[in-house]
């Protein structure tokens, strides 16, 4: 299987220099239809998604991750960085499981 | 086996201090009998739930170091590689930059398999590279292509090592949450509510039995007395 990106231009001119497909979104809309696409792809494993484009659709991704077993979501920044309200992966943890670690 | 659910009804419901609750039920054997397996099912339930819930949040814990990690990690090297390619863009130009992307004949090739902790399947991912070298005439491209490239390889080793953590990370939380939910239902409410209405149940019970032995002993006694009254007149 493969990875597919789902991102801005510039990352996915990145990850295309390693030799990974990917599709450029600009709309919510576009990033919506991407990933359909990208589901509905028997060939495709894993999909790597700018923050900027997931926080669009976070209903979506939270359905993928949660509701399939197929394929994986991942965020990464993009080249501006990190969203500023991010919810960190210890954050994530503390509050589905209501203590702190 | 499988419990009773009663109506925790609301015109009859009897309050305790404003917690406990007891069903609306008849206080019979057959109901005091009932009440008595559903509790002890739902004792059961509630053990091996906190046993769960237990397992699961060890296996938890063990993640979130290691995915924290790996997401550092993997942002570190984006941002390098981000940089390499925005120098390439900037000295070769947009334009050469995807034409060489289009040449590029590197295969990544991600296979999975499952791990499975308390009914949760966590992924496990393995990435394999298959990179044909040369990719480009190397008059024509900067050196920042290759230092571009060179730190996305970087990036994409270790994605699937995020992707792996993470995604299980984010399953493994949900699952504890609602058994921690689950857990919480029985021990607060489902199970003291139970202990309640066996309590009300037993008593009753006890209660009517008395009533039935003093019934027993005022007829009794009446018969007795009558039949004195018989020996007298004879």
């Amino acid at each position: 299987m493969k990875f597919h990106v789902i991102a801005d231009e510039n990352t996915v001119t990145g990850f295309k220099l390693v030799g990974l497909e990917g599709e450029v979104v600009e709309s919510t809309d576009e990033a919506r239809e991407a990933l359909e696409k990208a589901f509905s792809s028997s060939e495709i494993g894993i999909i790597i998604i700018t923050e900027k484009v997931a926080s669009a659709i976070p209903e979506e991704i939270e359905d993928f991750i949660f509701g399939r077993t197929f394929p994986l979501i991942i965020e990464i920044p993009d080249r501006t960085g990190s969203l500023e309200d991010r919810v960190s992966i210890r954050q994530m943890v503390r509050s589905a499981v209501g203590v702190k670690v | 086996m499988h419990p009773v659910v009663f109506s925790r009804g609301s015109a009859g419901f009897t309050c305790y201090g404003g917690l406990m609750a007891r069903y609306e039920i008849a206080p019979t054997k057959t109901n005091l009998m009932r009440i008595k397996r559903d509790l002890g099912f739902a004792r059961e339930g509630w053990e091996l739930l906190d046993q769960k819930r237990k397992i699961l949040v060890v296996e938890l814990m063990g993640l979130i170091d290691r995915a924290v990690e790996a997401q550092e990690e993997v942002e570190e090297k984006l941002t390098e590689a981000f940089g390499a390619l925005d120098q390439a863009i900037l000295r070769t130009g947009r334009r050469e930059v995807n034409m060489i992307a289009l040449g590029m004949n590197i295969q990544s090739d991600i296979s999975f398999s499952q791990k499975r902790v308390m009914g949760v399947s966590l992924p496990r991912v393995k990435v394999r590279f298959d990179d044909k070298s040369p990719y480009f005439a190397a008059a024509e491209s900067s050196i920042w292509i290759d230092e571009a490239i060179k730190k996305f390889r970087e990036v994409l080793k270790l994605l699937g090592n995020l992707a792996e953590a993470r995604i299980s990370l984010m399953r493994l939380s949900r699952e504890v949450a609602k058994t921690i939910r689950r857990v919480n239902a029985l021990e607060k409410l489902f199970i003291p509510d139970y202990e309640e209405t066996l309590k009300y149940i037993m008593m009753a019970l006890e209660e009517s039995e008395r009533e039935a032995f003093f019934v027993l002993k005022l007829v009794k006694d009446r018969l007795a007395r009558r039949k004195g009254e018989t020996y007298e007149r004879y």
